[in-house]
């Protein structure tokens, strides 16, 4: 599963060239006994002018369309994906994962600003501490750190009063 | 907020002004009491004792090393010495002598000494103020905007009605448009206009929670929008002249055609301004910044519409965690809502804006008016 972070910083880096803040992410499916992806993207949130275009949420868009086009039930696919994402998806995100039931989630470097493990005990508020999610980071965390650092050294264009943190 | 529900009749009259409440949410430090820790008093024998030991204590035992420095040192004839937790079970002289006191005066303060429960923080409100006179004497350094918060005399009869109003909009839009889904306005507070209105469409996506729904309208007014082919309908049919007009002019690209024709055809409704501003180009801002002319203006007046920046959203619904931090990242300037949720991050089983190490925190306020009662979750 971990190999599946490779594609993730794909995402990341393409999404760099945009003025994005670096994040990628892939949903692996564990269906059959094969391992799939079914989404994969980096942060919109220039482009979008919405400050919630997260890769995590781009990717959540991206299995509806698969559910649709395959004619099969949106929950039931969720709860067989593992989400590899190079940062920590912070709250917003986490929140909506554990809201929408996936399997697991893998992460490289921990996000200390919006960290939804870090800064808030996100299965509490959502409700969801039985059928606890679980997420774990350190995967490649040097360079996901290292992408994320390079790019808070310049300057995000788009965005005049503060850098759209992450 | 208990009046109101012993006085349901003015719930009905929806032209007054007085019915519409809107509590402002504060952070758990503002709404508790202060914590307390016990100290060591001594009860001196006459006032005129009080100067002498008041040399020594200041310099020996400053009140700001135990961190107190929001107490008062003297109450009449007693005096406060320090915490008892710093004496780590030492008996009271020895550790008055370790901190270097001298004879005379450690002989003068354990003739009469006993413990005292005193406030262990500065009060920040005026109640706390109040309540931690009953302990000890503090001071207080009144914060007037908290205290306006706190006490609702931050809004005016204006703001009051202009809330009303809005709400009125909400439940009409919640009941008649939108088969009781949970709804959402977004407000231009500069100009009472409303920039955005949406409701939740959680049978298209699940995470199109209203909230989501309504900063991706908002991102529409500045060009943007992530749903667009998802949330098409939505701005449909629209009669010729009205579509050319959004054509031309994307301020009111936020509002789904339906919401646009209750706004512009409701007698209620006709004096309320609708529209975003429109967006900036780049050069015109770097001229302004260069002539600074912008130096105290706001980031809103100096850049023009970016995300939900200084915008106020009112819900129907208090948002759940995701919606909560979206409308963080989205930089929202108030939050409004009318019911708690289940799931709700704002005050039912977390209060979002009170984490610190956020990088962006919005004032959050309840409102009470309508029961758009049927809801019990942020969807
Ligand atoms: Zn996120
Ligand atoms: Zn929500």
């Amino acid at each position: 599963m971990e190999l599946f972070m490779i594609e993730a910083f794909a995402e990341a880096k393409r999404v760099l060239a945009a003025g994005e803040v670096p994040v990628g992410c892939v949903f692996v499916l564990d269906y059959d006994d094969k391992l799939q992806v079914i989404a994969r993207a980096g942060n919109d949130v220039n482009g979008t002018k919405n400050a919630t275009r997260h890769a995590e949420f781009l990717c959540i868009d991206q299995v509806m369309v698969f559910c649709k086009r395959k004619n099969l039930k949106e929950s039931d696919i969720l709860s067989k994906v593992t989400v590899v994402v190079t940062v920590e998806p912070c709250i917003m995100c986490s929140a909506a994962l554990h809201e929408l039931g996936v399997k697991e989630v893998l992460y490289g470097c921990a996000n200390d600003r919006f960290g939804g493990k870090t800064l808030v005990d996100v299965s509490y508020v959502t409700n969801k501490t039985h059928d606890k999610l679980h997420v774990n980071g350190g995967i490649y965390a040097d360079e996901a750190m290292t992408l994320l650092k390079d790019f808070y050294k310049g300057e995000n264009p788009s965005a005049p009063i503060t850098k759209t943190k992450r | 907020m208990e009046q109101e529900t012993t006085e349901p009749a003015k719930r009905i009259k929806l032209s007054a002004t007085s019915e519409c409440y809107a509590n402002a949410i504060l952070t758990d430090e503002y709404m508790q009491e202060l914590p307390r820790a016990v100290v060591y008093l001594s009860e001196l024998e006459n006032k005129r004792q009080i100067s002498c030991v008041m040399q020594e204590l200041s310099k020996m035992l400053p009140l700001e090393k135990m961190g107190l420095q929001h107490l008062k040192r003297v109450r009449q004839q007693d005096i406060l010495l320090c915490k008892v937790i710093d004496l780590s079970g030492q008996p009271i002289r020895e550790y008055l002598t370790t901190v270097g006191l001298s004879e005379k005066i450690i002989h003068i303060l354990c003739k009469n000494l006993r413990e005292q429960e005193v406030p262990s923080t500065a009060p920040l409100l005026r109640w706390q103020y109040e309540n931690a006179q009953k302990y000890w004497p503090c001071k207080f350094h009144p914060d007037k905007y908290i205290e306006s918060l706190h006490s609702g005399s931050i809004f005016n009869e204006k703001d009051r009605t202009f809330h009303a109003k809005i709400i009125e909009i909400l439940f009409e839009i919640f009941s008649k448009l939108e088969a009781n889904k949970p709804c959402g306005i977004c407000i231009d507070p500069r100009n009472n206009a409303i920039v955005a209105a949406a409701s939740s469409r959680i049978t298209i996506n699940p995470v199109m929670h209203c909230p989501m729904v309504l900063v991706d309208y908002v991102a529409r007014t500045q060009g943007g929008g992530a749903w667009q082919k998802e949330l098409t309908q939505e701005f449909g049919n629209l009669d010729g002249d009205s579509y050319k007009e959004m054509e031309e002019n994307s301020i009111l690209s936020g509002i789904p055609t339906s919401y646009l024709e209750l706004l512009r055809n409701d007698k209620r409704f006709t004096d309320v301004q609708i529209g975003a501003e429109p967006i900036r180009c780049k050069t015109t801002v770097e001229e302004m910044v260069q002539n600074q002319q912008s130096s105290n203006m706001d980031n809103l007046a100096k850049y023009g519409p970016y995300l939900c920046t200084g915008y106020d959203l009112y819900l129907s619904q208090e948002p759940c965690l995701m919606c909560a931090m979206a409308l963080v990242h989205s930089r929202a300037r108030r939050v409004y809502f009318l019911n708690r949720s289940s799931n709700g991050a704002l005050v039912t089983r977390l209060k979002l804006h009170s984490v610190k190490e956020l990088n962006h925190h919005y004032e959050v306020f309840e409102c009470k008016k309508h029961d758009c009662s049927n809801n019990t979750k942020c969807s």
